[in-house]
């Protein structure tokens, strides 16, 4: 609803009790106060309470049957005081015509306003009794109910019906004032002798039983006749018209100020509560204004007319005193009204306000639920704080606004506007900006760690980014910042791997147990700490192990070149070439440097298994030739070497087994070296024997040849040195009966020469 | 394939990618696509020297071209490789009937004449061997080297090895011969590698012989021109200090077994030494010593080839030219067994092919 919506549903509600209270009070005042009816004050206090509750739902209806029964009691009272009798006359016919039509119309005009009418007919009824002036507090009441507009029916509906039994009341006066027919006529004072001589109400409502009327013949049941057909009537027609203008004229200026009031309060030169007071101010101009008129028109060379004012002094400090009386209630009613209106504004504004933080809210959540979703690790509490004891407080307001009072309202309100829905407004922002902190936090603690990474010499490295500096709406900043937790993400676990193969090289280097990391970075991303992840990578992991490590691996590795170096130069010059080569970075090894060192440790170990391998073929080759040999050759030239061989095998199988581990790999070069060193020695010993067994051949021919041509061959004749000559003597003459070698003579003689 | 790296449009040189790396823009490869159309030129690469074997095995030759000739079940022609179809119970005469023009068509294809020098390695006893020699063209280029048939082979490889031989002397194709039961004796010290044995042992002095083809190429043809084609290869591999008092000895002993060889009255002879570079004046007097008292010999060169393995250890070869081979052919009793069973089989066979 509408804040001005709101307004006229409060105040129509007021003005309807209010209407209702006065249909009824003036249903039940006049008549009780008119005779029409029987059985007073019950049936009229029943009627009235009736009306009074029809008016709540049906005011015009209600206004009718007001307007009826008071067409009614008037004209039974006009009967009574012998209306018919004025047919007789033409004057007197045109008269009661005129008068019934005159009252007939007025109310039917004024049934369209019931309060003007309902007020208008309890101040004529008050016109009756000793509280006639009070009649005038009953306009200002209309005034202050209705306001301008409503001036002209009651006024009009006022004089209209008060017309008749101010005719009455004058005819009465003049015919009891015998030898007063100059007296002015009363205009506006108790209607004492109407309200003294009326006509009796019904006998009953069944008419039909007890008749219409009962008792004696009232003395004044011609007056009406006598008054109206004399002419003397006209003597109230001036002062009737003079009373109407003053009558108009002081509610006006009741409306009158009303609009000032309204006017100064709308120009802003007062305030709003300045127009509350406006009855109240109204209450005392239009009565004083009246009084004063109507006193001062009074005198027999003006208006020419009767007044109790005049008379009874009281009566005019009477009248303003109750006007002023319905004028302050009813400018507490105003008080009432508005303050009603206020609190339902205020209860309008405030849904109006909690829709638009329910709209937020919405906004929020998905707002929430996706930084919560997406990047869990921002932490969103401090606002799901706030949603809950912005909701905690919703939910309060929702309880209680019907209810509450205008001063929880107020507090609800300024607390609403100042308060809750600024900071709603503001979560957004300052999500932003905090999403645009974490992920430049996310990249600062990225390049510390990538400091840390290179401190350890690790080859990954985290995403190194420029922080992002220019305005970015929320939605690219969380894009954004889910772009760098996933390169985060990824190049830590890439890193991690990289720990991982370098620790595993590590040990299988130092021959230690493979331990996997207590901690796996992935299981920490998936709960989107970040920060937590990279330092364990960066910090507890790298670093750590960069530092304790170091000194044990470097001396490990250079203990193993050392050797490795030694060996070399008992292995072939290809071999010792790869050796050299493979070994020759490793000046200062770090740890980060495992998997590198370990593969060149692996390639050592594979050119000393190629190195083992061809001595062991070696040897097998000479176990070959030895084989081809006799035994009588095998005991005159012997080859060291072939004992060798199980030391060689034993090697070898060593080589096929061998880890490679620094110290593994450093106690086989030692033993290899003490191996390939005897076999060098074996070689170089057995090279002799080879290139004696080379001539032999050469040897074997001359000795035969020579032989061919004497039967003796001097080992001196042979062009040998002489221990080969003793050698080759030796040989051809183990494979030949029919040879021999003379060792005493030094010569090869044929047995049978 | 292309002649240039691409470019973008900007004019920096990228890899083959469709945008720049440096400024982004647009990799344009028209240019390099015209360069396509220009075919490069065909370069053939041939090795200095090429060797053809037929059935020996391949041995050791540093930039040189290996090709080996043989029979198999089955014919195959490749570049290195030509397998000819394998006749049962087929002798030598067989193949030469049914395979003529064969090699020499293979040979030209895989341009094994257009090497500088070239070198036919041939068990003389190897059915293909006529068919080989008969096949040669005689090159100056050309030197071959025949392992003839000794007492331990059959008679139909002394038959074989006795023609291929004949062959080769009415062709006038010069011939470097080794006797197949002195190369299964041979042993050679090979430093760390130790000691070889029969052809393994022979390949080294092929390889010595490689390296000095010039010399051998002058030395066989100008015997040639004397009438001297067939050669006796010598060969004392493997001396050393600790055997002999110095090379000079070597060379009287490798001169006592030319004599126990009966090749003593040689018309010509090519020593070859190898030797480390310090032993180059030993050599000399050791080719003096080899060649004293050589009344008939009217050609003598001398070639030293260095060695690096083993100072103490050094080769001699002599290379001699003799007209007296056929008598002292120690394959000849086998040859004749089956010529007498087989006229075919035998000189007047060859004969018809020529």
């Amino acid at each position: 609803l509408a804040a001005g919506e709101a307004s006229s549903r409060v105040r129509k509600r007021v003005d309807n009790y209010t209407s209702a209270f006065v249909m009824a009070v003036s249903t039940f005042a006049f008549l009780s106060i008119v005779n029409f009816l029987p059985g007073a004050p019950l049936l009229p206090l029943l009627i009235g309470a009736g009306l009074g509750l029809a008016t709540l739902s049906r005011p015009v209806w209600a206004g009718s049957v007001l307007a009826l029964l008071v067409f009614l009691s008037i004209l039974w009272q006009l009967i009574g005081f012998g209306l018919v009798g004025l047919t007789n006359s033409t004057v007197g016919e045109i008269a009661a015509v005129f008068l019934i039509i005159f009252i007939v119309f007025d109310l039917l005009s004024a049934r369209s306003q019931p309060d003007s009418m309902a007020l208008s007919i309890l101040a004529v009824s008050l016109m009756l009794t000793p509280y006639y002036y009070l009649s005038i507090a009953a306009i200002v009441v209309a005034a202050a109910i209705g306001g301008l507009r409503s001036i002209g029916p009651v006024s009009t509906a006022f004089i209209s019906t008060l017309t008749p039994l101010l005719l009455i009341e004058n005819a009465i006066f003049y015919s009891k004032a015998v030898g007063q027919l100059h007296a002015p006529p009363i205009i506006f004072s108790q209607l004492s002798n109407l309200a003294a001589n009326q006509v009796p109400p019904l006998g009953s409502l069944n008419i039909f039983l007890t008749g219409l009327g009962q008792g004696t013949p009232s003395p004044y049941s011609d007056v009406l006749i006598r008054f109206v057909t004399s002419e003397q009537a006209t003597v109230i027609l001036i002062p009737l018209i003079i009373i109407a203008i003053i009558f108009s004229s002081s509610a006006s200026i009741a409306g009158a100020m009303g609009t000032v009031f309204e006017w100064l309060t709308s120009a802003g030169r007062f305030g709003e509560q300045f127009r509350v007071f406006s009855a109240l101010i109204a209450s005392v101009v239009t009565p004083l204004a009246f009084v004063l008129l109507t006193v001062a028109l009074s005198p027999p060379n003006l208006g020419a007319y009767q007044t109790d004012l005049v008379s009874r002094p009281n009566d005019a400090a009477l009248l303003i005193a109750g006007s002023v009386v319905l004028g302050g209630a009813f400018t507490g009613r105003e008080f009432l009204v508005r303050r009603l209106e206020q609190a339902e504004r205020m209860k309008v504004e405030i849904t109006k306000l909690l829709a638009k933080v329910d709209e937020s809210f919405k906004g929020l959540v998905a707002i929430l639920d996706r930084v919560t979703s997406s990047a869990p690790n921002i932490s969103v509490s401090e606002y799901q704080r706030t949603m809950q004891e912005v909701g905690s407080l919703v939910g309060d307001i929702k309880k209680g606004v019907a209810a509450a009072d205008l001063t929880q309202l107020g507090r609800w309100l300024a607390l609403l506007r100042e308060s809750v829905i600024p900071g709603l407004g503001s979560i957004p922002e300052s999500l932003r900006i905090k999403v645009v902190e974490e992920t430049n936090a996310l990249l600062a603690l990225a390049s510390t760690y990538n400091s840390i990474l290179e401190e350890a010499r690790a080859q990954g490295r985290l995403p190194e980014r420029p922080p992002f500096r220019q305005q970015i709406e929320l939605d690219d900043a969380i894009t954004r910042y889910l772009t760098i937790a996933g390169d985060v993400t990824d190049s830590d676990v890439k890193v991690f791997q990289e720990y991982k193969q370098t620790t595993e090289a590590f040990n299988i280097l130092m021959g230690s147990q493979l331990i996997v990391p207590p901690v796996d970075p992935a299981k920490i991303l998936e709960t989107h700490d970040y920060a937590m992840a990279m330092k364990l990578v960066a910090q507890d992991y790298w670093l750590n192990f960069h530092a304790t490590r170091g000194d044990e691996f470097e001396a490990g590795v250079l203990a193993l070149v050392e050797k490795l170096k030694k060996l070399s130069g008992r292995l072939d010059p290809a071999a010792a070439k790869r050796i050299v080569d493979t070994v020759s970075g490793l000046v200062k090894p770090e740890p980060s440097a495992a998997p590198l060192v370990l593969a060149k440790v692996r390639e050592v170990v594979a050119v000393l298994q190629d190195a083992v391998r061809r001595v062991r073929d070696e040897v097998e080759r000479l176990q070959g030739l030895s084989k081809s040999l006799s035994p009588e050759t095998l005991r005159i030239v012997t080859f060291e070497i072939l004992e060798k061989g199980a030391v060689v095998s034993k090697l070898e199988k060593k080589t096929d087994a061998l880890k490679p581990s620094l110290e593994e790999v450093g106690s086989f070069a030692d033993e290899a070296f003490f191996v390939f060193g005897e076999v060098e020695e074996a070689r170089r010993k057995d090279a002799r024997s080879m290139l004696l067994l080379s001539q032999y051949p050469t040897a074997a021919a001359l000795i035969e040849g020579q032989l061919r041509e004497k039967k003796a061959v001097k080992l001196s004749e042979l062009p040998f040195l002489p221990d080969a000559s003793t050698v080759y003597a030796r040989l051809y003459a183990s494979g030949r009966r029919t040879i021999r070698y003379d060792d005493l003579n030094e010569e090869v003689v044929q047995k049978h020469a | 394939l292309f002649k240039s790296t691409p470019r973008c449009i900007s004019g920096h040189e990228c890899p083959f990618t469709l945008f720049c790396a440096t400024c982004g823009g647009m990799v344009v490869y028209r240019d390099l696509v015209a360069g396509l159309t220009e075919l490069p030129r065909a370069e053939v690469k041939l090795e200095g020297t090429s060797v053809l074997l037929v059935g020996v095995s391949p041995f050791a030759g540093e930039g040189t071209f290996f090709c080996s000739l043989d029979t198999d079940v089955k014919e195959e022609r490749t570049v290195d490789r030509l397998r000819l179809k394998q006749i049962s119970g087929g002798a030598w005469l067989d193949y030469c009937r049914a395979d003529r023009g064969l090699i020499d068509s293979w040979l030209r294809a895989n341009s094994f004449f257009r090497s500088v020098h070239k070198m036919v390695v041939l068990d003389l006893a190897h059915p293909l061997s006529v068919l080989t020699v008969l096949s040669l063209p005689l090159d100056q280029s050309l030197v071959v080297v025949g392992l003839a048939a000794g007492d331990g082979s059959t008679p139909m490889e002394q038959n074989t090895s006795h023609v291929a031989l004949e062959a080769s002397m009415r062709r006038k194709l010069p011939i470097v011969v080794a006797s197949r039961d002195e190369v299964a004796k041979m042993s050679y010290f090979l430093g760390r590698e130790g000691l070889v044995t029969g052809f393994a042992a022979f390949e080294r002095p092929l390889g010595s012989m490689l390296e000095a083809m010039p010399a051998m190429q002058d030395a066989l043809y100008g015997d040639a021109r004397l009438g001297v084609v067939v050669h006796r290869l010598m060969v004392l591999a493997s001396a050393s200090d600790a055997v002999y008092r110095s090379p000079s000895d070597a060379a009287r002993a490798l001169k006592a077994l030319t004599e126990s060889q009966g090749v003593a009255n040689a018309s010509s002879v090519l020593m070859i030494g190898s030797a480390a570079r310090a032993r180059s004046g030993e050599m000399k007097s050791a080719f003096d010593v080899f060649l004293h008292g050589m009344d008939e010999v009217v050609a003598s060169k001398r070639v030293t080839l260095s060695r690096r393995d083993v100072e103490e250890v050094y080769d001699l070869m002599a290379v001699l030219g003799t007209d007296e081979w056929s008598s002292k052919d120690a394959a000849r009793k086998g040859y004749e067994t089956i010529a007498n069973k087989s006229k075919e089989l035998s000189v007047e066979g060859l004969e018809a092919l020529l």
